[in-house]
């Protein structure tokens, strides 16, 4: 496909970027930390960190990981936590011994957890104490020697720190009571410290992360990112952002999980590396500590997802702000509802701008442009050096304006999925070609439009759950014949779960099914609505008619 | 005609041995039961397009009771000594409203599967077609699941066409 896109570039955008222009993100982390040596680089309930105690702790933590630990080169290990200063430590300092990181979501269940830790095959784990316990039942099961903990206030100053693991623990009664005695991050980066060994030698086209995705045949997939697919999306990121800012370099909001590609590929690495700091909000449910943050520090720049700019907008509080200095706001994860977008612009004075991506594509393909148009219920145009097409069913390329399976190729695309070569052949062509699983068409200035998605999946606020999943825990209990979920369109968080039940005993109830996934699932894979019928709709063949069910 | 209740054929596997293919019974209700429990997930799901769990009387009284007409349903089964063991089944069912048009369906258990046996169960169930006078046999299956259009593609060019999210309505002309 011609890359008509090209002419709705910002001026300042260059189509092509270098992949190759670093070594690893080892070197781009290094190179930031020297750059903006005392500039603030993170900040937190109120305490910033500079670039150079970004540096100093996390060299000080690989070396714990390398010496005290004896992780070797390829070795994975795991991040649970919310968004906290730690997190960006933890994380780089693990690229720089060398090892894969598998970011899990510290919403998952016991269940989860385990899934993901078996798959990876991690061997250490970094987790907050707010998870200990879930993780501790499941422990034998895993491969996991070594587990670092860390309260929420660890990297504030004395006073703060006690007294928010004090209210955090006590008070709150936020951390389930676990068992075992483990090494605080605060007590290994003490250690690391006094080491001087060197760090491995970390190539570009070493896998930086395992990051999980689900699957339409409910099996647990890893998408391999290199270092190279995450320097290329920051590179890529980093031209379309800048053509929006010229040469300030401000604030930006982080209110999304860092646990989440978008986020991690955006803000902890693409702005990281441009000197522009990140307010990372642990809990952006908590809208009144959101919104006083906001206040405080008056962050340009946001990355957001649909559902939280609805809740922002419908706050009282917020309504009241006068958010005039803001410069755009990039929004990720699900569609742009048209309404949200316009109550957010009208109210900031300032763009809200549409990208699309996925797990696979590190994430983002495609995005509106910072300057010049910006068209509404589009995902934009391919971000510099993305080839993207659009192909039938038998898989054969067609032209603008004509509906088909959107595809993607570019240094951001992932290896493969980890261990699952039929399911990376499904998707990935020899030739580089990721094929999304969305439906899409590409109008003739190269904006792109989703029109549908072609893998059964439901988007609940930027969250993807497959049906699968569900109905496999669903059917799990013994009461419950048969099961079928699908999503339900919902304002707030685009999609909610819905699922179907035919039951095998009058003793079954919605609540007991809700209770037993709540369980089982992590909360946004918990169905909404919960129906009882008959009988699934199913054919003369016996298969479910699940568009009868939508 | 070949396909009829009383149809029953021996198929001689090169490396397997001896299969007995035949028209299903009503008297194969337990032996569904059976299958069906040595059936994967996986083959669940892209069978039936759910986790099944099990089949309802309603169910088994529809999949064995089968009248050669507009419903026709081959098993094959092992030879094993003097017994049988279930290996698969196919089936088709005429439209309603389009008497040339039929969608099938098939279950190959996996220890069963790579085989060639859904291959040669396929070539019956064409025939089968055939002397019915339907000219396209059509299945609904996931987006992912590319076994069953390899197979279908043996026989003829497939066409392809989304139903819902995830779900193809799969078609082949028969020649």
């Amino acid at each position: 496909m011609e890359a008509v896109w090209y002419k709705s570039y910002p001026a300042q955008a260059a189509k092509e970027i270098d992949p190759d222009k670093y070594m690893s993100i080892n070197e781009v982390i290094e190179e930031s930390c020297q750059k903006f040596a005392g500039q603030v680089a993170y900040i937190n309930m109120g305490v910033s960190m500079t670039y150079s105690e970004v540096k100093e702790k996390s060299d000080a933590f690989a070396h714990y990981l390398i010496d005290e630990l004896d992780l070797k080169k390829g070795d994975v290990i795991a991040i649970q936590m919310p968004n906290l200063l730690q997190y960006p430590v933890v994380l780089y300092g693990a690229f720089k011994a060398g090892l894969i990181v598998v970011n899990t979501n510290p919403l998952y269940t016991e269940r989860e957890v385990k899934k993901v830790m078996q798959d990876s095959g991690a061997k250490a784990i970094v987790i907050c104490e707010n998870f200990l316990s879930k993780l501790e039942n499941i422990l034998p099961e895993t491969k996991i020697e070594h587990i670092i903990t860390t309260q929420i206030g660890d990297f504030f100053p004395l006073v703060k720190r006690t007294l928010t693991n004090f209210v955090v623990k006590k008070v709150k009664k936020m951390v389930p009571a676990f068992k075992g005695d483990y090494i605080g991050l605060n007590k290994a980066i003490s250690i690391g410290s006094n080491s001087y060994r060197e760090f491995p030698e970390v190539h570009r086209d070493d896998i930086a992360l395992f990051q999980y995705t689900g699957g339409t045949t409910g099996k647990t997939k890893a998408a391999m990112l290199t270092h190279r697919n995450l320097i290329a999306n920051m590179e890529q990121m980093a031209e379309w952002i800048v053509a929006g800012l010229g040469d300030s370099r401000p604030m930006s909001l982080a209110p999304l999980p860092i646990y989440h590609v978008f986020t991690l590929s955006v803000n902890i690495m693409g702005f990281f590396k441009m000197g522009m700091p990140n307010l990372l909000i642990t809990n952006p449910r908590d809208l009144s500590s959101l919104i006083a943050d906001i206040k405080t520090y008056k962050p340009e720049l946001a990355i957001v997802v649909n559902t939280l700019l609805q809740a922002l907008l419908n706050n009282e509080e917020f309504q009241k702000l006068d958010l005039s200095y803001m410069k755009f706001s990039v929004a990720g994860g699900m569609a742009l509802k048209k309404s949200v977008k316009e109550q957010w612009e009208k109210m900031t004075k300032s763009r809200v701008i549409e990208g699309y991506g996925l797990t696979e594509a590190s994430p983002v393909v495609s995005c509106n442009p910072t300057i010049g148009e910006d068209v509404a219920g589009s995902i934009g145009i391919p971000i510099p050096s993305t080839e993207v097409k659009i192909t039938n069913l038998d898989g054969e390329e067609v032209g603008f304006g004509e509906e088909g399976e959107l595809c993607v190729r570019g240094p951001q695309v992932m290896q493969g999925y980890w261990n699952q070569p039929e399911e990376t052949a499904q998707v990935l062509s020899e030739d580089g070609w990721l094929r999304t699983g969305d439906y899409a068409s590409i109008d003739e200035r190269g904006f792109i439009r989703i029109l549908d998605r072609k893998k059964d999946m439901i988007l609940v606020s930027g969250f993807n759950v497959y049906p699968n999943e569900v109905e496999d825990v669903l059917l799990e209990i013994d009461d419950v014949a048969d099961v079928a979920a699908i999503g339900q369109d919902n304002e707030r968080s685009g999609q909610v779960v819905k699922v179907f039940i035919v039951k095998k005993s009058e003793r079954l109830t919605k609540e007991k099914v809700i209770a037993y996934a709540k369980e089982n699932l992590a909360g946004y894979k918990v169905p909404k609505i919960v129906e009882f019928i008959d009988e699934l709709p199913k054919n003369n063949v016996g298969k479910v008619l699940r568009r009868e069910l939508r | 005609m070949k396909y009829t209740k009383e149809f029953s054929e021996i198929f001689n596997h090169p490396s397997r041995g001896e299969f007995l293919c035949r028209a299903i019974r009503p008297s194969d209700k337990e032996g569904l039961v059976m299958a069906l429990k040595d059936l994967s997930i996986e083959s669940r799901k892209k069978r039936f397009l759910t986790l099944k769990k099990g089949f309802t009387e309603k169910e088994l009284k529809i999949f064995t009771e089968v009248d050669f007409v507009r419903h026709v349903a081959l098993a094959i089964l092992k030879v094993v000594d003097q017994s049988f063991e279930p290996v698969g089944t196919v089936r088709f069912f005429v439209d309603e409203d389009n008497l040339e048009r039929a969608e099938f369906a098939i279950t190959i258990l996996d220890k069963f599967q790579g085989l060639g046996i859904g291959n040669y169960l396929f070539d019956h169930l064409c025939e089968a077609a055939k002397e019915r006078g339907i000219k396209e046999l059509y299945g609904t299956a996931s987006t992912e699941n590319n076994k069953i259009v390899k197979l279908m593609k043996k026989k003829g060019e497939v066409k392809s066409k989304v139903i819902t999210h995830g779900i193809l309505e799969l078609s082949l002309k028969l020649g």
